[in-house]
């Protein structure tokens, strides 16, 4: 999915600092507990902050990392058997192919996890189900690499009182991402903002001039990007706000949803 | 040399240029745009620019280059030249290694790609480094082919650079390589161990060694030469005894990293790169384990450290900062974040103000702002790559170059009188006893909360206490009680040579049963001349290669009665304590469990306890005695422990910094010795040291005429 020369340029930092933050909300941090056992005989239990933690043994290291977590109310409870680690960090290492493309390496790695020689030995809980997160990212890697056009552009456009909040501008080529930037890109091309659902249409031309021809744009108020991240039903969502015009998809294919 | 590198700064013809310096990537900018670029650069109060030089860039085919031939953006040569013309001085990074956010970091895919240059992990796997936009499999700094490739690049490039060197240019220093650190793999079990290294770490053995049968007799064992000695790819000590294997482990991982360092410099050398210091940075704020500063400063003139801090990171900052502040020839951050790479959260200006700040407070002198002007792959620059500027940015660097120069900063010296001392033996015991061995340690912890000594094992192999637990206990409490204690301290290690350690009148130092017998010696050194010397909680009894050895115990008696626990004189719950045969410094029940010793013109304070909680304010009071013994006194601090407050001096002026590291609003008054009459030297408006107020996250610089 994505090129090996791909372009990030020109990123404005309070957005990508807004857009984080989105996604990786602050909050105070409560540490982790560690566990590392060699087929249940404790090598080391260990908070980060600092708090004694005791376990005698490891046998359901999936039940153990529960109740450690709603006994600690840490982060998450990590519970790692040394040997399986090891085992870990030498097949992904041999799985190494140099045509692979990096997020492709990514996944198969984190997949590894979930393998069976693997989930019970590698534990990571952080009192939610495993897995969501790379759901999405597939779903994301799918629509690249097989929906979206050779040279077009996917644009997302969230204002704030007409300033740009957050935007993005990705270019695929080939199945491939190949450009990562935001309006930041546009100033010097022109760009003024005064009212975003009149001036959205700067934004399509600029890129158009710019990189390649928008295949996808969306774009929406703050309020209504922050709604559409914390909803489950992303498209259910979409699909409701497209229609009332909260956010206007242009261009933007029917199909799509 | 023509350029000497001292404390303040690189003297030029004897004539001191401090070091703020900014960085531009000359082949990532349309070069028709260099010169306005430039002079916005200067328009912010720069003086320095530095580069990399990138070998991936430059080689178009094996063996041939372009610099300027076919992409006018490569034109090294014009750049430099330009640079000159604007009054810049120079810094330039050929590399290798670049990183960069380069795609393969920098070098060439063909050579990371040869079996023969590969690192290989001790399970003799090619060692991927899973970076976007593509992960590649790790050279060898062992490999002499690699050598022999980075020749032909060093062939190349090296006639430019030299074209431009002080007298006949103006670059005034050269780095070798780039943030070396096994290419953040740093955990001591995971590389490397190709053919190439393993035969390294046999001439590391000889040359330590000088014959098998001096190895044999420290190790116990029956080699007949050094190549039969596998290396160690697990932590398998169940006795003391076993511990020389492993901490020679742990050297040669420093070794190899200097090893590299060394190899690339006088590579430099031989190809005309003469009269210009050499330095490095390493990927670390806080260099411990496998990064060994004292020892790389012995074959390179710079080592400098890398942060890239947001403004919740104060307390490693200051830790690295203090650290690197006593500890190198010029503490110096090679690359310090003015703006940071895409897929790392953005550095806002909130962030910068204070962290810079931060580092000066700290004792870092000299400082590369890196990047000064933006490019792609990086977000939050001051500059950006279509020539606009980032106003709030721009005008804070502005400032701030304004103000170094007006406080004459440069001249200013941090004023400590305690330092504490990390006691290298201990971190290299920490860093080899890891249980675990995870390949992407550095990585991880920008995603994920790690223990910040990671997995040590907790086996006593024979010692009293589980030394790297207690250790990192022991050191930690009397840390943050110097934090708390109003003192002006400051950090260092226990390979400080012995004229850096009489700049300060008391040195505090960890000590447990074994301790290298050298280090032992230079401290005995130090309290002779007239230091006074805090040790504890163990008496070393055996040296690093596990034999008797008694130094700095010398004249002190111990019982072996065990005090469990109990609350000293002072107020506080202390535990494991044995019972001293000295003058007494401190008791409990009625027994002296930390006793002082006169030793020539100094003394040995020997704490003999643990610390049974480790946030315990009343340890201050047992600073205040420290203090008192050694004729120390309180000369500016505040009233509020969760400030922090450190102050300069020179002839003509004392500098205050106070810093509010906390996301509170904090109203505080300073109390001193001398007689304060402040103004902000950043508004230039007068302060009164009765009433000051500090947003969230800042640093107050207050300047006071002598």
């Amino acid at each position: 999915m994505l090129a090996e020369n791909v372009m990030i340029v020109d990123i404005d930092p309070w957005q990508c600092r807004r857009f984080y933050e989105l996604i990786r909300p602050v909050r105070e941090s409560r540490g982790t507990v560690y566990v590392i056992h060699e087929q249940g005989k404790v090598l080391k239990a260990v908070h980060t902050r600092g708090i004694p933690v005791k376990v005698e043994r490891v046998e359901d290291p999936v039940k153990l990392a529960r109740e450690l977590y709603q006994s600690y109310l840490s982060d998450a409870v990590v519970i790692w058997e040394k040997g399986s680690l090891n085992k870990y960090f030498v097949e992904i290492q041999r799985t190494y192919r140099e045509k692979q493309d990096f997020d492709d390496y990514l996944l198969e790695i984190f997949q590894l996890l979930h393998r069976e020689s693997y989930s019970r030995d590698l534990v990571s809980y952080r009192g939610e189900e495993k897995g969501a997160g790379l759901y999405d990212f597939n779903l994301f890697r799918n629509f690249i690499t097989t929906r979206v056009p050779d040279n077009s552009t996917l644009i997302l456009g969230v204002f704030e009182n007409n300033t740009v909040w957050c935007s993005w501008i990705v270019g695929v080529k080939g199945g491939k991402i190949v450009l990562i930037s935001t309006f930041d890109s546009l100033i010097t091309e022109g760009l003024r903002i005064r009212n975003w659902r009149n001036d959205y249409k700067q934004v399509l031309n600029l890129v158009s001039k710019k990189f390649f021809s928008p295949w996808l744009g969306l774009f929406m108020d703050k309020d209504v990007f922050e709604e559409l991240m914390r909803t489950e039903d992303k498209l259910n969502y979409l699909g409701r706000e497209l229609a009332s015009r909260k956010i206007i998809g242009e261009p933007l294919k029917i199909s799509l949803l | 040399m023509a350029v000497e590198v001292k404390y303040d700064g690189l003297y030029v013809n004897g004539k001191r240029i401090p070091v703020y310096s900014g960085t531009v990537h000359y082949w990532r900018l349309e070069r028709n745009l260099w010169p306005e670029l430039l002079d916005k650069v200067k328009g912010m109060g720069f003086q320095m620019l530095e580069t990399y030089i990138p070998w991936s860039v430059h080689e178009i085919e094996q063996g041939k280059f372009d610099f300027g031939q076919i992409n006018p953006n490569k034109d090294l040569d014009a750049f430099l030249s330009l640079g000159e013309k604007k009054g810049f001085y120079l810094l330039v990074r050929p590399g290798p290694h670049i990183n960069a956010e380069l795609t393969y970091f920098g070098y060439p895919r063909r050579v990371l790609l040869d079996p023969e240059i590969q690192a290989r992990t001790a399970d003799n796997t090619p060692a991927i480094l899973p970076v976007p936009p593509k992960h590649f499999p790790i050279p060898s700094y062992a490999s002499e082919k690699f050598y022999s490739e980075v020749g032909i690049w060093l062939d190349a490039v090296c006639p430019i650079i030299a074209g431009h060197i002080y007298p006949r240019g103006k670059i005034i220093a050269i780095q070798s390589d780039n943030e070396m650190s096994f290419f953040f793999r740093t955990s001591p079990y995971d590389l490397d161990y190709s053919p190439g290294a393993i035969n390294l770490y046999h001439c590391f053995l000889n040359d330590k060694y000088g014959h098998i049968n001096n190895l044999n007799q420290t190790y116990g064992t029956n080699y007949a030469s050094f190549k039969e000695i596998s290396a160690p790819r697990s932590f398998d000590a169940r006795h003391k005894e076993n511990l020389p294997f492993y901490l020679d482990w742990a050297e040669f991982k420093e070794y190899y990293i200097i090893y590299g360092l060394m190899r690339i410099a006088s590579m430099f050398r031989k190809r005309g790169i003469e009269s210009i210091p050499i330095y490095h940075n390493y990927p670390t704020a806080y260099p411990k384990p496998p990064f060994n500063l004292i020892e790389t400063e012995k074959v390179l003139n710079i080592q400098g450290i890398d942060i890239y801090p947001h403004k919740e990171d104060y307390e490693f900052i200051k830790l690295g900062a203090e650290y690197t502040s006593v500890t190198s020839r010029m503490p110096f951050i090679p690359e310090f974040g003015s703006g940071v790479w895409f897929w790392y959260k953005s550095l806002l200006p909130e962030d910068e103000i204070f962290t810079t700040l931060t580092v000066f407070m700290h004792g870092i002198k000299a400082i590369n702002y890196y990047m000064i002007v933006e490019r792609e792959r990086w977000m939050g620059s001051p500059v950006t790559r279509d020539n606009r500027i980032r106003e709030s940015y721009y005008k804070f660097y502005q400032r701030l170059n304004e103000m170094l120069t007006e406080i004459d900063f440069a001249s200013l010296r941090k004023k400590s009188d305690f330092l504490l001392l990390c006691n290298w033996d201990y971190e290299r015991l920490e860093y080899i006893s890891q249980i675990v061995s995870l390949p992407l340690q550095m990585f991880l912890r920008m995603f994920t909360e790690l223990p910040p000594t990671g997995f040590p094992s907790d086996e006593k192999l024979g010692f009293e206490d589980v030394i790297p637990r207690e250790y990192s206990r022991w050191w930690g409490t009397i840390y943050r009680s110097l934090c708390k204690s109003g003192y002006s301290f400051s950090l260092s290690d226990t390979q400080l040579p012995l004229e850096k350690l009489q700049e300060f009148p008391v040195v505090i130092v960890p000590t447990f049963e074994f301790m290298n017998v050298a280090s032992q010696r230079k401290l005995m050194d130090y309290t002779e001349k007239g230091g006074t010397l805090v040790i504890g909680p163990r008496i070393p009894l055996w040296d690093e290669k596990m034999q008797k050895n008694l130094v700095l115990g010398e004249g002190i008696k111990v019982s072996r009665d065990l005090l469990e626990s109990a609350v000293c004189d002072l107020g506080f719950k202390i535990r494991q304590a044995y019972i001293l045969g000295a003058h007494s410094f401190v008791s409990a029940e009625g027994k002296t469990v930390a006793g002082f010793l006169e030793k020539g013109k100094g003394k040995i304070i020997l704490l003999g306890f643990m610390f049974s909680e480790e946030l315990e304010p009343r340890v201050v009071e047992l600073l205040d005695r420290i203090a008192h013994s050694a004729g120390i006194k309180r000369e500016i601090w505040c009233e509020d422990s969760e400030l922090d407050l450190t102050y300069h001096e020179s002839d003509q002026r004392r500098v205050i910094f106070l810093a509010n590291p906390t996301a509170k609003t904090k109203q505080t008054r300073l109390k001193s010795i001398f007689s304060l009459k402040l103004v902000d030297a950043w508004t230039r408006v007068a302060v009164n040291s009765g009433a000051i107020s500090l947003s969230p996250y800042t640093v107050k610089v207050l300047e006071a005429a002598k």
